[in-house]
């Protein structure tokens, strides 16, 4: 049965990835060695197409997977999976955390959190700036300073800032006139 | 009675919504999450998605997913947690699906990738934007500005777990050593 399989499979990921979706990859290298259901290079691909469709990686990557080895009731099943064991512990754990947020152990302890997420978010925030602010891959080939940037990102960036300050955009709006001026100016 | 299914059906279309406009996961999607569930709904107030995101990354699964069916679980209990977390799934599997199906042959067209780079570059501004606002709420003294420096450095290092972990151990002895602990 191999919906079953690819079911269990997937489940298992989502109980064992902690820190989201690229933790899930070396558990589809791993799925990729043992049954052969898509090939590394497949992977590869499936980062890529994840990285610009909308959706968390670690779902994308268990629907795509799940629709290249088995079809659709193959990528349903696979999602279903991954994303199962999360919500379960969640419901379980947000009766606890609801019950506690105010006890002094729980506050000091996110007292100690909330600057490491905030890291966390600075730290995104660097990796986003580097696939759009620069262009690293041109820099490498050319080794000239001046390709280190994408002034046309830079740019945007300026307008957008601009914009935002003026009309106070809506995050949604915000993306589509980005996207409309990310193909006007490059 | 009524009340619980128009919070439910609210709770899946807004991370309906959210799925649709987030490119990338983990942290990319948090300004969503603000605008919609803090400020415009009032669901939650802004340190604690602070907080459930830092939860999030500590339990298993995907981080913005988890998020979700936290939110969800606080305004509807089990059922919005099981539909937020259906909502902010559903449109990353139904464009996987198209991708797979048909679009395989686009993804490589300058036009597609323009936009791309596009979206990316606002993506960028509203993290700018999330992190001034959360900086506000958890950097509030030398000890916090020194956990978030530490932990900023750590991120390239070392996993995240590891960072979450240190960070709750090491608040949890400073306030011990200034007896705010009992």
């Amino acid at each position: 049965m191999i919906y079953l399989h690819l079911f269990f499979e997937f489940f298992k990921i989502g109980i064992f990835s902690f820190g989201g979706g690229y933790a899930t990859i070396p558990f589809l290298y791993s799925l990729s060695e043992r049954y052969g259901w898509f090939s590394s290079a497949d992977i590869v691909n499936m980062l890529a197409i994840s990285q610009s469709t909308p959706g968390p990686i670690g779902i994308n990557m268990a629907t795509f997977a799940g629709f290249k080895t088995a079809g659709f009731l193959g990528s349903t099943v696979a999602t279903f999976g991954i994303i199962l064991p999360s919500v379960f512990v969640i419901c379980v754990f947000a009766r606890f955390l609801n019950k506690f947020q105010d006890k002094p152990s729980v506050k000091i302890t996110l007292w100690g959190l909330r600057p490491a997420a905030c890291a966390m978010i600075a730290y995104a925030m660097i990796k986003v700036f580097e696939v759009s602010i620069f262009s690293l891959d041109k820099f490498h080939l050319s080794g000239r300073l001046l390709d280190l940037f994408n002034f046309h990102a830079i740019l945007l960036l300026i307008i957008l800032v601009i914009l935002n300050k003026k009309y106070r955009l809506n995050y949604a709006f915000q993306l589509i006139i980005a996207g409309g001026l990310g193909v006007l100016l490059m | 009675m009524k009340n619980r299914l128009r919070d439910t059906v609210e709770l899946f279309g807004v991370f309906f919504i959210i799925g649709l406009l987030n490119f990338g996961g983990g942290y990319s999607v948090l300004p969503f999450f603000k605008q919609e569930a803090v400020e415009k709904r009032k669901w939650i107030k802004n340190e604690e998605l602070l907080d459930y995101f830092v939860i999030s990354q500590c339990l298993p699964g995907v981080i913005a997913v988890n998020a979700a069916t936290l939110v969800g679980y606080r305004v509807q209990r089990s059922l919005g947690a099981v539909f937020s977390t259906l909502g902010i799934i559903l449109p990353a599997f139904i464009s996987i699906l198209l991708v797979a199906i048909l679009f395989m042959n686009f993804m490589h067209l300058k036009i597609v990738h323009d936009i791309l780079l596009g979206i990316n570059v606002a993506v960028l501004l509203m993290i700018f934007e999330a992190v001034l606002n959360f900086a506000k709420k958890g950097i509030v003294d030398k000890a916090s500005f020194t956990i978030f420096a530490l932990a900023f450095i750590a991120c390239f290092f070392v996993s995240p777990a590891i960072i979450i972990f240190s960070a709750g151990l090491f608040g949890f002895a400073v306030k011990k050593i200034r007896g705010e602990v009992q």
